[in-house]
């Protein structure tokens, strides 16, 4: 069958045709800000683009707010996957947009001393402030990104802003990409209103008005090759109701092949293909910004799960310090915390009474998370068992562990100066303390397997971007060493950690592997 | 939520270790003088429900003694067997490794007290006996006993306070939009499902 039919919306399961092959010049896997920009920008240059997302479709009117309803449809696993450590919940999106559907919203330049150090540790060439640049300033005014205004500031990011004067740590109002905001808080569930600049509503729209077809409930499978070049993407429709293949099967011939499954799957999925053997540093090098939570407990009212999740963010320690070889402080971003109820529940330690008493003072609860900045001799992995199955693996090495330890001290202090009157180590020994002069009760603190309760949103990695085919798995062009057409654009090809949210770093490296992919196109016509 | 799965060979060895440090810490002697007690339900889960999707009936059973222990605040029976109702649901559309490693982590849970020298299981033990032994466990020096143990008590709190019954007790009044769900084509498959 050779039906090509091209709908203005996005394609869903009822949609396609057993068998059906449809061709195009580029075909991206995955519809997050890696793939989902770089669509657009394909499109802005008038090439042909098919989108392939794995996940469904979910817009504003097919969403409820409700936690477990919303992780169910935005959430790959539903948000239950963990990493090696049994403990580590892995967050990532499973939807038309990717995780830009339930992110925060916060969207960061790749710091000036993060593409330094890409640039004299890993040799990067072609993605230097200067080349990302243009990118930054068109992405920023096509997603209204803006800092944080006074309105945004519910009471917990008010009192943390005074908190981190009052203790001259240095912060920032944090750069949001929303309009017309209207404070629900549950951007975490998928923003109702349409305020949030995801790439559903930005980037999808515009390269479906400008040609992209964009195909949701469509598994990527086996890539099928003729010597270095791929000829087709064979592919697997998601029966949504069930979660499972439906039987229907497409076939897509493309004249470029781009991954952009994200950090947890883009090499995951070339390790399923069988790449591993001429990559040895596919999985390798994965970062996921572990991130430490702590809560606290206030006289006044906090409301935390309203209005914007981190209006301030405090950068004092985001680089890490050291007095000679020996680790001092740092290494970590700073935020208010917000959570709805179901998953603070879940983050709160304790049981019984111990944990009904913190429930029951949910309104006046307040609370901090720390964003790591991956230690680069300390990268985890992302492994093809055989059975099969994914494995996320991530060491907590030493200096790892060191961190986060002063992670949840400096949220204490930081807790304790904003006014808070206990605080609570979100960890399973349930550490409790009423004032700064407890710190000693950190001496015994545990960090791995629910030692801390730690999530990672943030996954970058696995697709290692470099010159030498035996440490790194793509070259400056985003191209995979040795394959004439097979690309990856998305926080899998980052050297390390990008240190804040990716999503805006994600984007403008998606500019570039545009620029690259055009070239290539321009070569091979 | 185990990635990892715990096969019988890492059960039992990790039965072994969590015996001698049970033993070692003194937890094995705190906990000697409980008594065994049977959970009161007046119906199985399954004469509640029906059968369900994921768990068999002892294991919706460990996950009631579970919630039972984790949860002082139940206004009722429902608030209870609704966390294992809708974890059944979430399970059923994940995949079979997290599937699989959570009904592990069930049965790990239920048999661990013996580990610790009480010669019950965990869902014959007296509420307070669960308690006091889920108290003991949740910190613990053997890391994948702690993940285990936290693993069940996320996803116990997670489920019973994702309930709107449960909002009025915590001071939440609900979503911003206060819109009626809207179920997925997964909720509205299960639910096709476990009336069939």
């Amino acid at each position: 069958m050779n039906a090509d039919p091209k709908l203005d919306r996005i394609y869903e399961a009822k949609d396609y045709q057993d068998g059906t092959r449809y061709t195009t010049q580029v075909c991206i896997i995955g519809s997050g800000c890696g793939g989902a920009t770089l669509a657009k920008r394909l499109t802005d240059f008038g090439i042909d683009v098919i989108v392939l997302e794995q996940g469904g479709y979910y817009p504003a009117t097919k969403m409820d707010q409700r936690e477990l309803n919303m992780a169910g449809k935005l959430y790959a696993e539903h948000g239950l996957s963990v990493a090696s450590d049994n403990s580590t919940v892995l967050m990532s999106g499973n939807n038309i947009g990717g995780a830009s559907v339930h992110y925060w919203a916060d969207s960061y330049r790749t710091p000036e001393d993060k593409l330094q150090s890409w640039e004299d540790t890993y040799g990067m060439k072609g993605h230097t402030l200067a080349d990302l640049s243009p990118a930054f300033d068109a992405i920023e005014k096509s997603l209204n990104v803006h800092p944080a205004s006074d309105q945004n500031f519910n009471t917990v990011n008010q009192k943390l802003h005074a908190a981190s004067q009052s203790l001259n740590w240095h912060g920032h109002r944090v750069p949001q990409a929303r309009k017309d905001c209207v404070g629900s808080g549950h951007c975490m569930q998928g923003c109702l209103y349409d305020a949030k600049q995801s790439q559903m509503i930005t980037h999808i729209p515009t390269a479906i008005r400008q040609g992209a077809r964009v195909f949701s409930d469509a598994k990527a499978g086996k890539l099928i090759r003729s010597g270095n070049t791929i000829k087709q993407v064979d592919v697997d429709i998601i029966d949504q109701a069930r979660n499972q293949p439906s039987g229907k099967r497409i076939k897509i011939n493309a004249d470029i092949v781009v991954v952009a499954a994200g950090g947890y799957n883009s090499s995951f999925y070339l390790l399923q293909q069988g790449f591993k053997k001429e990559l040895p540093a596919l999985g390798k090098y994965f970062s996921m910004n572990p991130s430490s939570m702590v809560h606290s407990l206030f006289e006044e009212e906090m409301i935390q799960w309203r209005n914007i999740p981190a209006a301030w963010g405090i950068e004092e320690f985001r680089q890490r310090r050291f007095d000679g070889q020996q680790y001092q402080e740092g290494g970590y971003l700073l935020m208010p915390n917000q959570l709805q109820p179901a998953l603070l529940a879940a983050v709160i330690p304790g049981l019984g009474k111990q944990h009904q008493q913190w429930m029951e003072n949910l309104p006046n609860l307040g609370g901090t998370i720390a964003w790591l900045d991956d230690v680069e001799s300390e990268l985890g992995e992302i492994r093809l068992k055989s059975n099969g199955r994914r494995e996320v693996y991530y060491p907590y090495g030493d200096l790892t562990q060191k961190i986060l330890k002063d992670s949840v001290k400096k949220q204490i202090i930081l807790n304790f100066e904003a006014g808070a009157k206990k605080v609570l180590i979100a960890g399973a020994q349930g550490i409790e303390l009423s004032s700064l002069s407890e710190l000693n009760k950190l001496e015994d603190l545990q960090i791995t397997s629910s030692g801390l309760f730690l999530g990672a949103p943030h996954p970058g990695g696995g697709c290692r971007m470099g010159e030498d085919q035996s440490n790194s798995v793509v070259n400056f062009n985003h191209q995979v060493h040795g394959w004439n057409n097979l690309f990856v654009a998305d926080s899998s090809v980052f050297p390390s950690s990008s240190s804040l949210d990716p999503s805006l770093s994600i984007m403008a490296f998606s500019y570039i592997a545009a620029d690259r992919i055009k070239q290539t196109l321009e070569r091979m016509a | 939520m185990l990635e990892q799965p715990l096969p019988r060979r890492r059960f039992l060895k990790l039965f072994a270790t969590t015996s001698a440090y049970a033993v070692s810490s003194g937890i094995a002697l705190q906990l000697s003088g409980c008594d065994t007690h049977t959970p009161l339900l007046e119906k199985t889960i399954t004469e509640q429900f029906g059968p369900l999707m994921v768990f068999d009936e002892p294991q919706a059973n460990i996950l009631y003694a579970l919630s039972e222990a984790y949860i002082s605040n139940a206004k009722n029976t429902q608030q209870l067997t609704g966390v294992i109702q809708r974890l059944d649901e979430e399970l059923y559309f994940v995949s079979d490794s997290i599937r699989e490693d959570f009904k592990l982590a069930l049965d790990v849970m239920e048999h661990l007290p013996l580990a610790y020298g009480k010669f019950s299981r965990l869902s014959r033990l007296t509420i307070d006996q669960r308690r006091l032994f889920l108290v003991a466990i949740q910190g613990s020096g053997i890391q994948t006993i702690r993940a285990v143990a936290n693993a069940c008590r996320m996803a116990v709190f997670m489920t019973y306070y994702n309930q709107e019954s449960t909002w009025s007790t915590i001071g939440y009044g609900g979503t911003f939009s206060q819109l009626p769900e809207k179920l997925s084509p997964q909720r509205q498959h299960y639910a096709k499902e476990i009336s069939s």
